[in-house]
């Protein structure tokens, strides 16, 4: 009896087998956060220095065959501290490779209301392209590690008044931004065929 | 064990020598870049998949004798053959990327049975986000062990069972099947022109670190004898849930998605071919997913 199941299965198992190597597109998340610190009267500029273990430590796939890296959206929690004064902030990102002398800008002239965004992270707008692809040809180059030396991603912001204006207020906020990417990368697997 | 191409194990369970393994993927890669109702859409047809296999390939005749040692032994394939409408499904990106043209969502991107090939949505000011692609399968065969034993009192017992070690990673594969059925026939006068049966099957097909699905299938099972040869169908309800953990990407910890196949009925039309004690089977099913059953074995008592 045992023969005869196995020469079934046997059979059965030679007659499905057809295989053939296929490249699948696979996506992979990153998502990390950088913290700020903005104290001072009427404008601030603060940064943070993402190193590659930053970025790395949390990202724990095997992705040789990279295509692509995407930014999909950057997000900003803002907390007041004890003698902030300014309601509404007008902010700028900049990207800065250490390996370069010129920043590049992510997003610019995002204006918000402090109230708006103190309870939860909330989408940055005014996403600049030439600042986005650096940003993503950085990671890519972690990834690669083709690249691993740090970038600063940097906040300037300037109280304003609900016209736009710039006001001398005091200004003492606890940020943190977050950073959402993609990883698109390649995998060779086996896979049946059939016709 | 190295990686091994995990998300084929998963589809061809059973079907044991079918594949050769290539370069190594994590069954996870697939689905991690996947939360909510996406991670259920991708992975919908790949349980749909595999609760049409399970229940399929259950019987080829419906014979029971009222009280005699009969034993069947047999491999039982279904294939599940893989609809247009199963390899796309309409994705909705994330609330806080910013499409650069909100006319483009939700945008049609493969499920774990679509194209290879990735899809990107362009965001506001350079942003982007990209869908994962599938492993572009038009069909999913299993291969399963069966066991039936009877009767007493014109009932008799199926079982299958199938169990792997795959390593740490993803652990054990366990299939369980088992079944009863119960002779109509037995209440009907000699002269009614076919064989009846009632039978009720449930599985649970388990991927021990990553899914478990579980099937279930009552139906009416008829047949009738010409010579060597048998014909025989069904009319059944059936169902099946797939449940899914993984870690993802995105929400930074595990992911749990419970995918309910809707129930549907099943109709199947088959044939036998019995060479003393050796047969061989072939069904057609229209149901859930359409599904291509083919079964070889033995049976002694009947």
């Amino acid at each position: 009896m045992k023969k005869i199941y196995v020469i079934l299965t046997l059979i059965i198992g030679i007659s499905l087998s057809s295989c053939e190597n296929k490249i699948i597109d696979l996506v992979v998340k990153i998502n990390d956060t950088f913290d700020y610190n903005a104290d001072n009267s009427g404008t601030f500029t603060d940064s943070y220095t993402v190193t590659s273990a930053d970025i790395l430590d949390n990202f724990d796939y095997d992705v040789s065959g990279i295509e692509d890296v995407n930014i999909s959206y950057l997000e900003l929690l803002v907390q007041e501290n004890n003698g902030n004064q300014a309601s509404r902030i007008r902010a700028t990102g900049t990207f800065l490779d250490n390996n370069t002398a010129t920043p590049i800008v992510v997003f610019q002239d995002l204006e918000f209301n402090i109230a708006d965004f103190s309870s939860s992270p909330q989408v940055i707008t005014g996403y600049q392209i030439g600042g986005i692809n650096a940003l993503a040809d950085k990671l890519a180059g972690f990834i690669n590690a083709t690249d691993l030396s740090d970038f600063t991603l940097s906040i300037t912001g300037t109280a304003i008044d609900g016209s736009g204006n710039p006001v001398p207020e005091v200004i003492n906020l606890d940020m943190s931004l977050t950073l959402d990417a993609e990883v698109i990368f390649e995998e060779e697997a086996s896979l049946p065929a059939f016709p | 064990m190295t990686k091994i191409t995990r998300l084929f194990i998963v589809t061809l369970v059973l079907a044991f020598s079918t594949f050769h393994v290539g370069k190594a993927q994590e069954l996870e890669d697939f689905v991690s870049a996947y939360t909510g109702e996406n991670g259920r859409m991708y992975l919908q047809p790949l349980g749909d998949a595999l609760g049409a296999n399970l229940s399929s390939n259950l019987f080829h005749s419906a014979k029971i004798p009222k009280m005699k040692f009969n034993i069947e032994l047999s491999i039982a394939t279904a294939t599940v053959f893989i609809s247009n409408n199963q390899r796309t499904f309409e994705a909705t990106p994330d609330a806080s990327f910013t499409p650069a043209n909100p006319s483009e969502v939700p945008v049609t991107v493969p499920t774990v049975f679509g194209s290879t090939q990735s899809v990107t949505l362009a965001g506001e000011g350079g942003t982007a986000t990209s869908f994962p692609g599938g492993v572009d399968l038009n069909a999913v065969p299993i291969a399963v062990p069966q066991l039936r034993v009877g009767s007493v009192f014109g009932t008799d017992f199926t079982v299958r069972y199938f169990g792997i070690d795959l390593g740490d990673e993803l652990g054990s594969l366990n299939l369980f099947g088992f079944g009863i059925r119960h002779s109509i026939s037995q209440y009907l006068p000699d002269a009614f022109p076919v064989q009846l049966a009632a039978g009720y099957y449930n599985h649970s097909l388990a991927l021990e670190n990553f899914s478990e699905t579980s099937a279930s299938l009552i139906n009416i099972q008829g047949s009738k004898k010409f010579g060597l040869l048998m014909v025989y169908s069904a009319l059944g309800y059936e169902s099946a849930d797939t449940n899914f953990n993984y870690t993802s990407s995105e929400a930074d910890g595990e992911v749990n998605l419970d995918l309910d196949t809707s129930n549907s009925l099943r109709f199947t039309l088959g044939a036998a071919l019995k060479l003393g004690p050796l047969f061989v089977n072939a069904d057609y099913n229209l149901g859930m997913s359409n599904v291509v059953s083919v079964g070889l074995g033995f049976s002694i008592g009947q």
